[in-house]
This record gives C-alpha cells, sequence and structure tokens, in this order.
C-alpha cells in the first residue's frame, strides 16, 4: 500500500486521496471534454443516453450502495422525473427550471415512499418498491390531463433563453455538465455528515440507532435525495426519447438499473459509471450469448429477464464488489507486487448476533 | 456595392441547400435502407418472419440488376421491443449508417419515439409493420403507411354486421393503452353516425390473462354485437370465456388475432370469431409464379410455411421497389414520397386488396376482407369490405 504524507488536515476530506486517482479522473473528465472533436455524431447521442444512465445509476447508488435500501422499482423516478419534464415545458416552464423541478418533483415522491417504507427490510422493501414501480405505471397511464395517458407524450426540445439545441455536440455538453455537477454534489454529501450517517445505516442499524442517528430520518433523505437525481437523469432522458408513454419506464428497466449498480459495484461513485459502461454495451453482450445458446432457447421472449437476473446472482456471489472491485484489487496488485494479499478486501466487520434482530 | 454583396449571399445560401440536401444513402449503384424491427423480443413473431421476407424480395430485385441500377441494401437493427433500444437503433442508422429511409419498423411507440429522429434528419418513415393511424396521421410529406388503421378496421367491422344484422347496441373491450384509444375512437365515430348505443366499453392491460369479470360484465349489458380492440391471447381468452358464459351476439375483432394457430386455441371454442383483415389467407398451389417462388425461397430459408407477418413484409418491400421505380434515375427523397403517391391499384400476388396512395392518402390498402373462423379454420366470407 502506499504511505500518504499528510500535511494538512484538510486533506482528510480531499474527494480523491491518491495523486494517480487524480491524473485518471482528470483525463477522463478530458477526454469527455474532447469527445465531439473525435467521434461522430451518432457517438455522441450513444455517449448521452450513457449519461442519463450515469446519473441515474448514481441515484440509485446512494440508496442502495450507500444506504443499504434496496429499490426494485427505480425505473418509476426515472419515469416520473421525464414526465414532469416533459408536462413543464409543454406549459412553457424554461429548461432551468423544469430539470431541477422535476428532480424535486421525483425527489419528494421519493420520500413520501421513503416515510412508508423506512421499517421495512429485505424482501418486504423489495415488494414494496416493486408494488411503487406497478402503481406508478398505472397512475401514469390514468392521469391523462398531465400525461396525456396512454396516447403518450411528446417531448419538446430543449430551448435556452430562445436557443434551441439541435446538434447532438450540443446536447451532450449540457448533459456532462449536469453529470458532473452531479457527481461533484454526491461526493460532497458523501463526506458531509449526511452521508456518514447514511453509510453508519448502512454498516448497521443498531451502531448507527446508539450513535444518535435518527434512522427512519436518514432513510426518508436517502430516498430523497436518490429520486431527486433519478428524476433529473429521467428528464435528461425524456429528451432522447422523443415520445414518452408509460410502459417504457417498465420492471426491465428498473432490473437494468439494478444491474448496473451490482455489476459496476456497489458503495462507490465509480461504480455507477462503471456499471452504465457495462449497460450500454449489454444489447451487444446479450447478442453473443445468443449466439452460443441453442436456438430454442435463444428465441424465447424474455431472454433479457433471465440474464439480467444470471448475471446479478453472478455477480454478487463471485464479486460482490463488482467492476469497480476488480479493478481496484488488480490495481493493488500491480503496485504492490509480489505482496498482495487476498485478505486486503475481506470485510473486516463481525456482526453480533444480536445485531441481526432488527 | 452592398447589396451586390447581399444578392450574391442569398445566391450563395440558396445555391448550397441543395448541395447540403444531397440524398444520404443513395449512389449511382445502391440504395441504402434501415430498419428498426423486433427479432428476439415479446413481438419476434411478427418482425422476424416480416424481416426474412423483405429480404428475400429485395434479394429477388437486386439479382435482376436493382432498380435503375441501383441495389438496395437493408440494415436490420434488433431493438427486442423496447423504446430506448428503438431509439438508439434509430439514431445509428439514420446518423451513422445514412439510410435513405426507415424501412417497415416495429411497434406503434417504438414509431412515435423514432420519427422524430427520422424527420429532423428528412428521411422518410415507410410502411412500418403497425397499423395505427399515428403512423401517417396527420398527413406529412415523408410519412406512409400501407396498412387500414385500426380505427378503420374497428368502423370497417361495425359498419359491415350493422347492414347485415341491423343491432342497436353494442359493446367493447380493448386495451387501456394508446392502441386502445385508437379502436375506440373509430367505433365511436361509427356508433354516433349510425346511431347505435354504446352499452359498455371496458378495457383491461395487455398483460391480463384472465376475463370472467370482463365478460361477464359484457353479457350483462345485453349488447347485440361485441368488438374486441385485442391482440392475440386476450382475444382467444375473452372470446371462449364469452361464448362459455352463453353469450350468443357476433363477436368481431381486428387483423391482430388473424394468426394460424388461432381457430385451433382453446379446444375449438374459438369457433364463429370474425375478424376484419387486410391480408388474407393464401393458396400456396396456384396462383402467379411469383407467389410460388417466394413460398420456395421461403421454406428454404425458414423451413415453415410463411405467416401473415410475411406477407406483410413481402408486399412492404414489394411497394418500396415500385416507389423506386417511379422515381425514375434521379431518386432524391422528393421523387421517391412523389414515386410511393403514384402507386394507384397496386395488386399483390397474394390475393389482397388493392393498394392506392395519393397527395392526401398516405394509408395505403383500400378494401379489408372479412374472415370467421368455420371447422376450426379461417374461412374467407366477404372479400369487400368497405371502411
Amino acid at each position: 500500500m502506499r504511505v500518504l504524507f499528510k500535511t494538512s488536515y484538510d486533506q482528510d476530506i480531499d474527494h480523491l486521496v491518491d495523486p494517480g486517482e487524480r491524473i485518471r479522473v482528470g483525463l477522463v473528465i478530458a477526454a469527455a471534454l474532447a469527445a465531439p472533436l473525435f467521434v461522430s455524431s451518432y457517438f455522441l447521442s450513444e455517449l448521452s443516453i450513457f449519461i442519463c444512465y450515469a446519473l441515474a445509476g448514481i441515484g440509485l447508488m446512494v440508496l442502495l450502495g450507500f444506504t443499504g435500501q434496496v429499490s426494485f422499482g427505480h425505473a418509476a423516478f426515472l419515469g416520473i422525473g421525464a414526465y414532469a419534464q416533459a408536462a413543464l415545458l409543454t406549459h412553457g416552464v424554461p429548461f432551468v427550471i423544469s430539470l431541477p423541478l422535476a428532480g424535486l418533483i421525483s425527489g419528494a415522491v421519493g420520500a413520501a415512499l421513503g416515510r412508508a417504507v423506512s421499517k421495512m427490510h429485505g424482501f418486504y422493501l423489495a415488494v414494496a418498491t416493486l408494488a411503487f414501480a406497478i402503481v406508478t405505471e398505472s397512475v401514469i397511464g390514468a392521469a391523462e390531463p398531465i400525461t396525456g395517458g396512454h396516447m403518450g407524450l411528446q417531448v419538446p426540445a430543449i430551448s435556452f433563453f430562445g436557443f434551441e439545441l439541435t446538434e447532438n455536440w450540443q446536447v451532450y455538453y449540457l448533459y456532462l455538465a449536469v453529470l458532473l455537477f452531479i457527481i461533484w454534489g454526491t461526493a460532497n454529501l458523501m463526506r458531509a455528515p449526511a452521508g456518514r450517517s447514511m453509510i453508519a445505516v448502512r454498516d448497521s442499524e443498531t451502531s448507527a440507532r446508539s450513535l444518535g442517528i435518527d434512522v427512519a430520518r436518514i432513510k426518508v433523505r436517502a430516498f430523497f435525495v436518490s429520486a431527486a437525481i433519478t428524476g433529473v437523469a429521467g428528464g435528461l432522458m425524456a429528451h432522447l426519447l422523443f415520445y414518452l408513454s408509460p410502459e417504457t419506464f417498465s420492471l426491465l428497466e428498473s432490473l437494468r438499473l439494478m444491474l448496473m449498480v451490482v455489476v459496476g459495484g456497489l458503495g462507490t461513485i465509480s461504480g455507477a459509471i462503471f456499471g452504465a459502461i457495462f449497460v450500454s454495451f449489454l444489447p451487444n453482450v446479450i447478442d453473443l450469448v445468443r449466439a452460443f445458446l441453442p436456438s430454442a432457447l435463444a428465441d424465447q421472449a424474455g431472454l433479457e429477464y433471465l440474464l439480467f437476473g444470471a448475471i446479478i446472482a453472478l455477480f454478487i456471489m463471485f464479486e460482490p464488489l463488482g467492476i469497480y472491485g476488480r479493478w481496484r484489487k488488480l490495481r493493488l496488485f500491480i503496485e504492490t507486487y509480489p505482496y498482495y494479499r487476498r485478505a486486503t478486501f475481506v470485510r473486516q466487520k463481525r456482526y453480533l448476533k444480536s445485531e441481526r434482530f432488527r | 456595392m452592398k447589396r451586390q454583396l447581399l444578392g450574391l449571399f442569398a445566391a450563395l445560401s440558396l445555391s448550397t441547400t441543395p448541395l447540403l440536401a444531397e440524398t444520404q444513402g443513395v449512389t449511382d449503384t445502391s440504395v441504402k435502407l434501415g430498419s428498426h424491427t423486433d427479432l428476439s423480443g415479446p413481438l419476434a413473431i411478427g418482425g422476424a418472419p416480416a424481416t426474412l421476407a423483405a429480404q428475400i424480395r429485395f434479394a429477388a430485385a437486386n439479382a435482376a440488376g436493382g432498380v435503375h441500377g441501383r441495389t438496395i441494401e437493408l440494415i436490420v437493427e434488433d431493438t427486442q421491443y423496447q423504446v430506448p433500444l428503438a431509439v438508439r437503433a434509430t439514431n445509428k442508422l439514420v446518423q451513422n449508417d445514412k439510410v435513405f429511409a426507415i424501412f417497415h419498423s416495429v411497434g406503434t411507440q417504438q414509431g412515435l419515439a423514432t420519427i422524430p429522429i427520422a424527420d429532423k434528419a428528412g428521411v422518410p418513415y415507410i410502411f412500418p409493420l403497425t397499423a395505427a393511424a399515428s403512423m401517417a396521421e396527420p398527413l406529412h410529406p415523408l410519412h406512409f403507411s400501407y396498412f387500414v388503421t385500426y380505427a378503420n378496421q374497428a368502423s370497417g367491422a361495425i359498419r359491415y354486421f350493422h347492414e347485415k344484422e341491423k343491432f342497436a347496441s353494442l359493446c367493447m373491450q380493448t386495451h387501456s393503452t394508446e392502441y386502445g384509444e385508437e379502436n375506440r375512437r373509430g367505433m365511436e365515430a361509427v356508433a354516433k353516425e349510425l346511431g347505435i348505443e354504446v352499452k359498455l366499453v371496458g378495457t383491461h392491460k395487455p398483460t391480463d390473462t384472465e376475463f370472467a369479470g370482463a365478460a361477464t360484465a359484457i353479457k350483462n349489458a345485453g349488447c347485440e354485437f361485441v368488438y374486441l380492440g385485442t391482440t392475440i391471447k386476450d382475444t382467444i381468452a375473452l372470446y371462449a370465456t364469452l361464448r362459455k358464459l352463453g353469450y350468443e351476439g357476433t363477436i368481431a375483432s381486428n387483423m391482430l388475432p388473424f394468426l394460424p394457430v388461432v381457430p385451433q386455441a382453446a379446444g375449438g371454442a374459438m369457433e364463429g370469431l370474425q375478424v376484419v383483415t387486410p391480408m388474407g389467407a393464401v393458396d400456396w398451389t396456384s396462383g402467379p409464379a411469383e407467389r410460388k417462388a417466394f413460398y420456395d425461397e421461403y421454406m428454404k430459408q425458414k423451413g415453415e410455411e410463411p405467416s401473415v407477418y410475411a406477407l406483410y413484409g413481402w408486399v412492404a418491400a414489394d411497394l418500396t421497389i415500385k416507389a423506386l421505380e417511379n422515381a425514375g434515375k434521379d431518386l432524391t427523397v422528393e421523387s421517391f414520397t412523389k414515386g410511393i403517391e403514384q402507386i394507384q391499384g397496386y395488386q399483390d400476388p397474394f390475393g389482397g386488396p388493392t393498394i392506392s396512395f395519393g397527395p392526401d392518402k398516405h394509408f395505403g390498402w383500400d378494401k379489408l376482407q372479412l374472415y370467421a373462423i368455420n371447422g376450426g379454420k379461417w374461412e374467407l366470407v366477404e372479400q369487400d369490405l368497405k371502411f
């Protein structure tokens, strides 16, 4: 392991402690900024979709990775954000106000859900969030005056003070700015007392409570932040979909988000980004897998559900830290060669028996 | 001087527009079409055979030297019937592959989401594999559908049976989706026109499988005629339940349940179901040589008889070839859409009704056919059904 020589207390709260990491993140941001110079317009639109998924992944990461609350219905917040954005723009609200508002609306619904499920754990929480997603789909379908019901809703174009964004690179830069802002905000949140108490709740509710943390309130707050970020992602995604219908934000989409954070690596912002990269390539991966399966199975409808489930299960069994965890291990292996120890990544904390009674 | 400069500018800006508008996807030797369809999702039963049949038709045209010396290339993207994937696929086709037109794409919502992308690039959206009215309504110079809309299928069926049976009331059961809304719109228009009382309009979700409640409500409403704006599985379940409950009136539906599997479904309980459809059952042993040639080629590649979706795919491809022929040597978007509008009284080799387009007519098929299940088989009842 590298020894960091600290000369100031401020270093304790640095976002990126490791100088190598600072360079890597800087390079990634520079590459992202320079992308429109090198890649085609089509690839930029793909990158914009990737950014939406990365944002949604960060949203779910706050809930699942940082606070330890599972949500099987996160696509509902994507849908609420998208519909809020489209409806607000249709009613003449300018983009700079409608996008934060879409996030806030989604966050408020999230907080309400969080209040309702703040005493639930495990299966019950999973079922409750799943039910919420199904109900949301029906409500969107029924709320015809706002959402256009099942006839769907056309999404107006993005415009800034009368200037319409028509080119893909303009949209891409806007989305990138939002993504960087949210990443920065989330990183800040996680080093603030609010974020620290979320992590405390994830690791052990009993010890969090004994430290004076109001567990239920923290959960409501986590639901709010998570839903708000996912809502913003939905608002951005709406502009790429052009047309919204209630079925777009289905169970499959929720599963995709879940897959993203689990495969990417729970508990880190980088994990959400890695997961989004994985999900973006997933259709190609599925095509590849399909080629190896017997045709009776490969032509079966609903193969995605099976594959999504299988990938989630395999990652939880064999690499709970996800792709990002694998990358960290690889890096450490190279850095410390030949002194790498597997035990470095084994979780030290052992639960007391009493803690298992929630 | 200033005025001259302005004039020069105006002339330049005018002259650059046609230069920029050099038609994408067209060279002297080829024309590129793109299709986003469902090859592996829930609607692969329709998307896969339609795509294969279209490819067979294009391959035949290419083997004969192409259209005006241009070979037709079809790029197919699988969307698994998911809207986000359809958007990505269309972005790729329009911006990366630079296709000339989006051809025969599957799905209504997928269409609604992707048509703006095609519109922005000025790419025609032609002959999608859905009969939704929104595919070519309101009239748009780049949108063409060859189907009769679901709304018109509903009104056609109701009009026909009203003339025959003179019923005074009807019930409808349909989806709580945009597809259901369209069925309802068609039904309400014709019911108002003919003075038929609408006793009940029931809706269910496309995924529902249990219809005892819906069927009981229809039976108790006491209507003389029932129109089902449903798809495949729910049509079977609803029809069987209604007959089991002892409902005696006529029950009709649109083209969606018109599949070879439906007459034998539910253990013979499907007897008497009436459907309106543009494309009928085909007798492969007779008819023009083209029909047999297609049958043989399809059997060779797929190993099964061409389904009705394969016919849709073949006709879409054939119409496109006709339009390319009409467009002439100088192929632009404008000459191509003009070429579609010139198609009049087109007759496919499978015995379907004629197809005509025009500047104000962007829905192709002129008539419908009526089929009924009789003795476990589809039987042609009426070949010339107006809507």
